[in-house]
């Protein structure tokens, strides 16, 4: 029996790992992701991408949502297709409002060590958008062949 | 899973100061790993800090923030950092982060040795 691929465009289809938040867990859904990225022949370029808006999704959830508190959990959710690949994560923070966060780019903050996981985002996905106020962060790389 | 990640790092004396170079990736599981080298290496308050990435596959901003707060200690002692020798894709990233308004990037050691 082959079982079907999860649908990109159909979320209930997807499939779904939980970590704790830490950044050792937070890195175990990438080789599962990227496997499948992989697979479905996405270039170099695109796998890089995912793999870095990945890490900065995960790193603002234990950092940022979850606040270091290793007992709560991130949730990835994740269907990947020839198309595209999408990526849920899901943090058990207060949210936020990411409009309210700052260019790390302008020559005032350009000196901070930190601060430029969601323009990494917004630079190296196709679409990105925050759901749940801010609590899930819903990523979409697409398959350029 | 996956196979994990790895860096390696390393710190040699260079005529004008220090080089740190890194391997692999600097993955947020590894990057304080990254930031206790580039701590380490700006303890004798190096003049040139050379932060050799020819061998560096990945970065995430953890890492680029670790090379921030390196950056920022070795210049309030009156001394630079510059980089050597990205990917294209490390390249990229310092691209779009803007870091490369803040650190000079060169193609080789000798060339950040001179400043040229």
């Amino acid at each position: 029996m082959v079982t079907p691929e999860p649908d990109p465009n159909v979320e209930r289809t997807f499939h779904t790992i939980q970590v704790k938040s830490t950044f050792r867990e937070a890195k175990l859904p990438e080789g599962e992701i990227l496997k499948h990225v992989r697979a479905h022949g996405f270039c170099e370029e695109a796998i890089f991408a995912i793999k870095l808006a990945l890490e900065e999704a995960m790193t603002n959830a234990v950092k940022h949502g979850n606040a270091g508190d290793a007992s709560k959990d991130i949730t990835v959710r994740f269907a990947v297709n020839a198309e595209r690949a999408v990526i849920i994560v899901r943090d058990e923070g207060v949210g936020f409002e990411p409009e309210s966060v700052p260019d790390p780019t302008t020559a005032d903050r350009l000196s901070l060590p930190n601060g430029r996981g969601i323009m990494l985002m917004n630079a190296y996905m196709d679409d990105v958008q925050y759901r749940n106020n801010g609590r899930e962060v819903y990523l979409v790389k697409r398959n350029r062949k | 899973m996956s196979p994990k990640d790895s860096l390696t790092t390393s710190i040699s004396p260079s005529e004008r100061g220090v080089v740190v170079s890194l391997v692999g990736s600097a993955s947020m599981d590894l990057c304080d790993q990254l930031h206790k080298t580039l701590e380490d290496a700006c303890q004798s308050r190096p003049p040139l800090l050379i932060i050799d990435l020819t061998g560096l596959e990945f970065i995430c901003s953890l890492g680029l923030g670790a090379i921030v707060v390196a950056y920022l200690r070795v210049q309030k002692n009156g001394g630079r950092v510059a980089l050597v020798g990205p990917s294209e894709a490390i390249q990229n990233v310092l691209t779009a982060t803007k870091l490369g308004n803040l650190m000079t990037i060169y193609p080789t050691i000798e060339d950040a040795h001179t400043g040229r």
